[in-house]
């Protein structure tokens, strides 16, 4: 937990939105149930968005060939896509540093990159965002504080 | 081992196991077990508790997704399974879908005249099963004032686009509108099987074992004479909340003269996988259909409090025949909403901010039948996957779909629309309309998976019922082609689609399947 901590918590900010003076407060801890913790810290490495691994490729592959893009084509495809991530990363690095972890980045940096995940060309880099905001945002939600905050009102029953 | 004995082990306790187990006890004196994977949640223990309701009820507790991980797959894992989760909304078996599934599947009976008498039985007909099951839920549709508001303005919309609206049916009685139904009836008002036909069954004899995880089916004997004598299952400790148990916890096994599989899409092809059944024509599992639905978001300029009454009165049916979805009035619940929605951060937050004033509903395709949409069963993993992907076709008509969706929420008063994706389409960096002429931009849409939400909570089709076993799995009596004394019966044998939100047409089928099943107990030797 406590090589992790770190990353939850940079994470739960950038999801949320900690930062915003109407956001009520909370503790961070409250929220960070159900984390994969092999999958933060793979995601916390920034260079590993360009990383095509087998899982990323084969997931890939199979949506392609779903989609009946010709067996020909598919190379050129994930080539295609491959390069247009590796565009936007070094793009987003430009502008924000050279940076190697997410954890320690500032906010609007952890932000940027989590939006260059959930606007990548793979499906396998999309699904790590959505589940990543997923669980943050469900255990969020869950908590009365966050109820209020929303005027979300409960029913009498 | 303990062994426990009956005429009837029934695996599965929702609309269709129910249904059946009450019916049988009704017309027999046959000694049967009623059994379900998970706990027997009450009213006393539906706490309205988002999270904590989706652990004690739903498949997953609420996550079981795709393999992809991008369909959220809901059905319920608790006493009276998806009846005791759903939003209580009711529409009839569609007479043309089972004449069709007649006509192309070969299968006999199911006849929807009253005065039919299918099989040689007296007034078995699905007509008169339907009549039972509508007077036992007390089906019926709500009243003027229990019209909420997000229903009512998602029906000024269909009529300012021109396009007709009804109202639902639901199977109530009391209730309060709390708008919390998704979550369990904490007072009973819903209708379900929870409080209905298991019920039922219990008084009439039926033993209830909940928290019970069958393993496998229990198979004797080789080629032709493969029968099926019972089943292996595995008892739970009673979790927090549910009731009391019949049997303690630990393993048992169930020696039957007749098993009655009714898991469900999903759990049912799964069971049969993981026990051995024959699949010489590799169909098993194969043919899954979801009815993927995505929702239309609304920012209204008043207050709509969307979450607040009866979630689901209205809905649309004007394009069902010609391009096969429904327009349906339903809310998500806060979590799940929050996922739902686009973004993060202080944009993601100040959209929830705005929840007051959001209206939605849904889009629901009725999809076409494809091989590569199935269930298997991973041995490794001890769990079904659902491998499932939205088809070129149904692509497109969720398109013109969600087009559409967004000119009704226009046409309603929205201010701006939006859906649950974070696709760039045109010039919009994600599909959020300030427009009626954007709708356009629908046209757009990739639906990839991971980048538009599309969920599903009407699994079917996967053990499929036909004359012929090239091409289906168990025949119109529900009857395994390759195991004596085996039958399945739930959504899972639905050769397509069942063409509407299937809860009557799969508590109509059992009734029916029960009804027959009690005048032909000679074909299992009971």
């Amino acid at each position: 937990m406590s090589e992790r901590r770190p990353i939850v918590r940079a994470l739960v900010e950038a999801v949320l939105a900690l930062d915003d003076p109407d956001f009520p407060a909370i503790e961070v801890e409250q929220i960070a149930w159900g984390l994969p913790p092999a999958l933060l810290l793979s995601f916390d490495q920034v260079g590993l968005f360009a990383v095509i691994d087998a899982a990323t490729r084969r997931a890939e592959r199979d949506l392609l060939i779903h989609d009946v893009v010709p067996d020909a084509d598919i190379d050129r495809v994930v080539a295609e896509k491959a390069l247009a991530d590796r565009q936007r990363l070094e793009s987003f690095l430009r502008q924000f540093g050279p940076l190697e972890r997410f954890a320690p980045a500032p906010l609007a940096a952890r932000r940027a990159y989590l939006r260059l995940w959930a606007r990548s060309g793979f499906v396998a880099r999309r699904r790590v965002y959505t589940t990543l905001k997923g669980l943050v945002l469900m255990t969020a939600y869950a908590l009365p504080e966050l109820e209020r905050a929303v005027g979300f009102e409960r029913p009498g029953r | 081992m303990r062994t426990e004995s009956c005429d009837v082990l029934v695996v599965g306790s929702g609309a269709a196991g129910s249904v059946l187990a009450a019916t049988l006890a009704e017309r027999t004196d046959l000694d049967i077990v009623l059994v379900e994977g998970g706990g027997h949640f009450a009213g006393e223990a539906m706490t309205g508790r988002e999270g904590e309701m989706a652990e004690r009820l739903y498949a997953g507790g609420g996550r079981r997704t795709t393999e992809d991980g991008a369909i959220v797959v809901r059905g319920g894992t608790c006493v009276g399974g998806g009846t005791t989760v759903n939003v209580a909304l009711c529409l009839d078996p569609v007479a043309s879908v089972w004449e069709r599934w007649r006509r192309d599947h070969g299968l006999t009976g199911f006849s929807f005249d009253p005065g039919a008498s299918d099989h040689g039985i007296a007034e078995l007909n699905l007509a008169r099963c339907l009549a039972e099951v509508r007077a036992r839920l007390n089906v019926h549709p709500p009243a003027d004032q229990e019209i909420n508001e997000n229903n009512r303005l998602f029906a000024a919309g269909c009529r300012a686009a021109g396009i007709s609206v009804r109202r639902f049916e639901l199977n109530m009685s009391g209730c309060t509108a709390c708008g919390l139904c998704a979550a369990g009836c904490a007072i009973d008002a819903k209708q379900s099987a929870l409080v209905t036909y298991v019920p039922d069954a219990v008084k009439r004899g039926v033993r209830l074992v909940h928290h019970c995880r069958v393993e496998t089916l229990e198979l004797e004997g080789d080629g032709a004479t493969r029968t099926a004598v019972g089943a292996r299952a595995t008892i739970g400790p009673r979790r927090e909340g549910s009731r009391p148990n019949l049997l303690a916890p630990g393993p048992v096994r169930f020696r039957a003269g007749l098993v009655i599989v009714a898991a469900g899409a999903i759990e049912s092809p799964a069971l049969l996988q993981r026990s051995g059944h024959p699949d010489p024509h590799d169909r098993l599992g194969r043919g899954l259909v979801l009815h993927p639905s995505l929702g239309i978001i609304g920012l209204h300029e008043h207050q709509v409090a969307a979450g607040t009454g009866i979630e689901g009165t209205m809905y649309s049916d004007h394009f069902v025949a010609s391009h096969g979805f429904f327009l349906q009035c339903l809310f998500a619940p806060l979590a799940a909403g929050a996922c739902t929605l686009p973004g993060f951060g202080p944009e993601h937050f100040a959209l929830m901010r705005q929840l007051p004033r959001l209206g939605a509903f849904g889009v629901m395709l009725l999809d076409g039948v494809s091989d590569q949409n199935r269930v298997v069963w991973d041995p490794i993993e001890q769990r079904p996957r659902i491998q499932y992907r939205l088809g070129r076709s149904d692509r497109a008509r969720m398109r013109f779909a969600a087009r559409l969706g967004v000119e009704v929420m226009f046409a309603a008063g929205a201010r701006e629309v939006l859906l649950p994706s974070e696709e760039p389409v045109g010039p919009l960096e994600t599909p959020w309309f300030r427009h009626p002429s954007e709708a356009a931009y629908c046209s757009e849409l990739a639906l990839d998976p991971h980048s538009t939400v599309v969920a599903s909570s009407h699994a079917q089709g996967t053990v499929k019922m036909g004359e012929d076993p090239a091409t289906s799995v168990v025949n119109a009596r529900c009857e395994s082609h390759q195991v004596q004394n085996l039958m399945v019966c739930d959504s899972s044998v639905f050769p397509t689609s069942c063409g509407v939100n299937p809860m009557l047409s799969v508590m109509t089928l059992a009734r029916y399947q029960g009804r027959r099943l009690a005048a032909e107990l000679g074909r299992h030797g009971l």
